[in-house]
């Protein structure tokens, strides 16, 4: 109550006699962020307007703030490119197999390495933890991998994956914070052992934890590209990373001086055109779910900022 | 009750409660034996691997067992031409991050001091949006917008009549194309953990400091930052120590014919020689000369940080 007064009378006080140096540092703030939320969007924003666009306005620099030329003709060639489509189907399969992949087996671990009880925790933590300093790098994992025969198939990507210690760490922390003590021991007196109590209580306690470590786990997977690269060579097999890399690199790396021909101008200009739908498509689902789930990205962030 | 029977019973050794605590837990060590293999089988044996680097490697042999070449690698690749060449250039993108190092804490400086909530929460979206972009799509995005005569940016510039900048076949703009392309995509990301440690300003101190008149850029200078400084320290350690350690994911799109002189690090290399050029002693050899600079910079510049600020963070 008392606490409250003073707040009150602070801010009477202060707002009296705002400093005018305060109101423009406001001003200034103010403009600046402005600024930086244009400059993190306006790129996708500029790639969104060219993708509707006209190719000649594009190209005439017309296009800076809305389209020009509304047309849909970059998408229904999109649509009509079959690659895109196989990587699509196979990133989200490799995703849910991945992410299944990594529940079954970083969870479990998590919440093992959370009882405090449990003989010999410490040197487990390090056992998972040091191998977030020491690897063995590329290739050895690369040779291992082609040993075990899993070199152009989906297993590649889908199992090694899932020693995700940075993912582990956080879940461990959220467990041996917020899963209580005294609920596990009122559990044990109704006869209920470490696994069933994992799956009957700590899971459904731990939603938000859930929805973080899902989240991280989809966009690493879904996102990933080199290890795609590394391993899977079949054109039925590739990520929709590289469907989309090998459409975004052609016909664009070089000034072409030397293009006289229309023809050849048109084939450029359409090629850049599919290029902005691509970008458009392949960021959609993410920036579709992104508004929903920000809160649990941002809290994930402060979980893992928890240090030990 | 069990429980109670075991700690009351102080005549039995300890090493007989220590192995009824075992028994107790067997399930815990079950639910912990997939994670403890895969993590054995996909980062301790490759770890094991790193063997390779002194060895001549041939596809037929037993892993980590080919006849062994001692420094053959290392001296080979130190002679090389490119040696000088990706060392200097992995230097150049780590200096040229870390110097971008304070843009995160000033935008989380910048989100927690404004008087709008809405603008707070509408930049706050904003900036954070282009983390979720894939490097692929990130690289997409600066392909379209610098591309040669349909790029937006030589469109805006044609039409400003200036001349035209090949963004792809000048070697030395790889480095701004890197490094601006780092801050669009990771400086919302980054400002976030900035924030979560603004939280923890003590807000009793901050009213202190309004009655005696201190204006708002005071109480930044003088509460706030003292607040998140061991925050700062600790990502600042991390920054520094990690400059060896550049990734190759985002350069290796990046990368040109034209541009390879400036453009080719030490990870590119190892990826290059190693998976495309199947010469695997020789890439191990070069990877490791990376980690361990790494990682004996970091335990230095960690040590450093502990005798000057008290801070360490490993």
């Amino acid at each position: 109550m008392a606490k409250r007064n003073t707040a009150f009378l602070v801010r009477k006080a202060v707002r009296k006699k705002r400093k005018f140096s305060d109101v423009l540092l406001d001003v200034i703030i103010n403009t600046l962020l402005v600024i930086a939320a244009i400059a993190a969007i306006y790129p996708l924003w500029n790639v969104l307007i060219s993708s509707v666009s006209n190719t000649n306005a594009i190209s005439n620099g017309e296009v800076i703030l809305w389209p020009v030329g509304f047309n849909l003709s970059a998408y229904e060639k999109m649509f009509a490119e079959k690659q895109i489509w196989v990587g699509f189907r196979n990133s989200v399969i490799y995703t849910t197999a991945a992410c299944i992949m990594d529940f079954v087996v970083t969870l479990p671990c998590a919440y093992a390495l959370s009882r405090r009880s449990l003989p010999g925790r410490k040197g487990f933590m390090y056992y998972f933890t040091l191998t977030m300093y020491f690897s063995g790098g590329t290739i050895p994992l690369f040779l291992l991998i082609s040993k075990l025969g899993w070199v152009d198939t989906p297993l590649a990507l889908i199992i090694p994956s899932c020693t995700c210690v940075f993912e582990l760490v956080i879940v461990r922390n959220f467990f041996e914070h917020n899963i209580s003590e005294a609920l596990f021991d009122a559990a044990r007196i109704d006869g209920m052992g470490f696994f069933k109590f994992f799956v009957k209580i700590a899971l459904p306690l731990s939603k938000a934890i859930l929805a973080v470590f899902f989240l991280y786990r989809i966009q690493a997977h879904w996102n990933a590209y080199l290890g795609a690269r590394m391993y899977l060579y079949s054109p039925n097999l590739k990520t929709l990373q590289q469907v989309i890399q090998a459409i975004s690199a052609k016909l664009d790396t070089s000034l072409m001086e030397d293009m006289t021909s229309a023809e050849i101008v048109y084939a450029v200009q359409q090629k850049q055109l599919l290029k902005y739908a691509v970008v458009i498509v392949s960021a959609l689902p993410l920036a579709i779910i992104y508004p929903f789930m920000q809160r649990y990205f941002v809290q994930g962030v402060m979980v893992g900022a928890v240090k030990e | 009750m069990k429980k109670k029977k075991v700690a009351n019973d102080f005549s039995a050794s300890s090493l007989k409660i220590l192995r009824k605590e075992i028994w107790r837990h067997r399930e815990v060590y079950l639910m912990m034996i997939p994670a403890l293999v895969a993590t054995f089988i996909f980062r301790y044996i490759p770890i094991y691997g790193i063997s390779m680097a002194f060895q001549n490697v041939k596809l037929g042999d037993k892993f980590g067992q080919s006849e062994w070449v001692g420094l053959y690698h290392f001296t080979r690749f130190f002679k090389g031409a490119w040696c000088g060449r990706v060392i200097k250039n992995t230097l150049i993108i780590s200096v040229l991050s870390i110097l971008t190092f304070p843009l995160p804490l000033m935008l989380a400086l910048l989100l927690f001091n404004t008087n709008s909530v809405p603008l707070k929460k509408i930049a706050q979206t904003a900036t954070y949006l282009p983390y979720l972009l894939s490097l692929v799509l990130v690289v997409s995005i600066i392909n379209v917008f610098c591309a040669g005569d349909y790029g937006f940016i030589n469109i805006i510039l044609h039409r400003l009549g200036m001349s035209k900048i090949n963004f792809f076949g000048t070697p030395t703009l790889v480095y701004p194309l890197y490094i601006i392309s780092g801050i669009w995509s990771s400086c919302g990301y980054n400002a976030v953990v900035y924030l979560g440690a603004l939280a923890s300003v003590d807000n009793d101190q901050i009213e202190a400091a309004m009655i005696d008149g201190a204006g708002k850029l005071k109480r930044i200078w003088y509460i706030q930052l003292p607040t998140i400084l061991p925050t700062v320290m600790t990502l600042l350690v991390l920054n520094v120590g990690n400059m060896f350690a550049v990734g190759a994911d985002k350069m290796i799109l990046l990368q040109t014919d034209l541009n390879l002189s400036c453009s080719e690090i030490i990870s590119t290399y190892v990826y290059k020689t190693g998976v495309e050029g199947a010469q695997y002693g020789f890439s191990t050899a070069v990877n490791l000369f990376q980690s361990v600079i790494s990682v004996v910079m970091l335990l230095s510049i960690n040590k450093l940080s502990k005798k000057l600020t008290g801070i360490q963070v490993i």
